[in-house]
């Protein structure tokens, strides 16, 4: 009786660990006065309302990042630049991103993307 | 002892023999002991010849430059024939660019007007930006961005 007693222990002790991990909730910020945004798509897919978003894409010589924020507000950069169009290109759906915009040309003047375990993953 | 005494003048005897067959066989090429020693000789190196210019194949100095002068003028003619080709070929791009930049103006100007951007826009502004270098990008797409981030234009799908 013991013995199965400290064999279900283990193995909800065991089971438990397979889910644990440091995970963050990393949603869609929009800092205006900065020109500076961040998040992640994954995670801003997820969110429950049905108006923000965040994408990033290029052709083959221009390349853009768009966020649109809860209540609305869409900010938009691009960029012609060959490494941010690098950056661009490199990211997948599950990306966590920040971009830094010129206000005057409202080029991309930084572009960051990565992969982390810490994000959620993206829910239908 | 008489047997002891025998088997050191056999060991000698030995040692000899083989030092004997060393000094026959030692040297494969053969050398002055035994085999002929070949000597490769090389014809020396013909002596550099400096031919006088008049005196080649009949020409003179002044035909050597009459023929200089002619091969450097259908040069310079040619030079002057390929940049004038590549000037026209750069003319003509520069009039494609210009009429892209000014379609693509047009574009972004009526779409801006109408406050709407969406896949109708973009397929008409896809054609002109593909002809256009960095500089012509940036310059066409500032005023469309501009027009986003102030709300003045509903953004329906991607910008470009």
């Amino acid at each position: 009786m013991k013995l199965g007693l400290i064999s279900m222990i283990v193995v909800l002790g065991t089971t438990s660990a397979v889910f644990a991990g440091l995970k963050s909730y990393i949603p869609l910020s929009i800092n205006y006065a900065s020109h500076f945004a961040n998040g992640g798509l994954a995670e801003t897919h997820n969110t429950a309302d049905s108006v923000q978003y965040a994408e990033c894409g290029s052709n083959p010589t221009t390349g853009f990042c768009t966020v649109r924020d809860a209540a609305n507000v869409v900010t938009s950069c691009f960029t012609t630049d060959p490494a941010l169009l690098t950056v661009i290109r490199s990211m997948s759906p599950d990306s966590l991103f920040s971009i830094r915009w010129d206000p005057t040309t409202n080029e991309c003047t930084y572009v960051l993307s990565y992969a982390s375990s810490r994000a959620a993953q993206r829910t239908p | 002892m008489i047997a002891g005494a025998r088997w050191v003048a056999l060991g000698l005897a030995a040692l000899a023999a083989t030092f004997w067959l060393g000094m026959r066989v030692g040297t494969p090429g053969g050398d002055e002991r035994g085999g002929a020693r070949v000597i490769v000789e090389r014809a020396p190196a013909a002596p550099a010849v400096v031919h006088a210019v008049a005196g080649v194949s009949g020409l003179t100095r002044e035909d050597i430059r009459t023929v200089v002068r002619e091969e450097l003028a259908q040069h310079a003619q040619e030079a002057t024939e390929n940049a004038h080709a590549a000037e026209v070929i750069s003319t003509e791009r520069m009039e494609q660019v210009k009429a892209a930049v000014a379609s693509a103006h047009g574009v972004i100007s009526d779409g801006v007007a109408r406050g709407v951007w969406g896949e109708r826009e973009r397929a008409a502004l896809r054609p002109q930006l593909i002809q256009l270098g960095q500089a012509e990008t940036r310059e066409v797409l500032m005023p469309l961005f501009q027009a986003i981030n102030a709300q003045r234009i509903q953004l329906d799908g991607p910008p470009i």
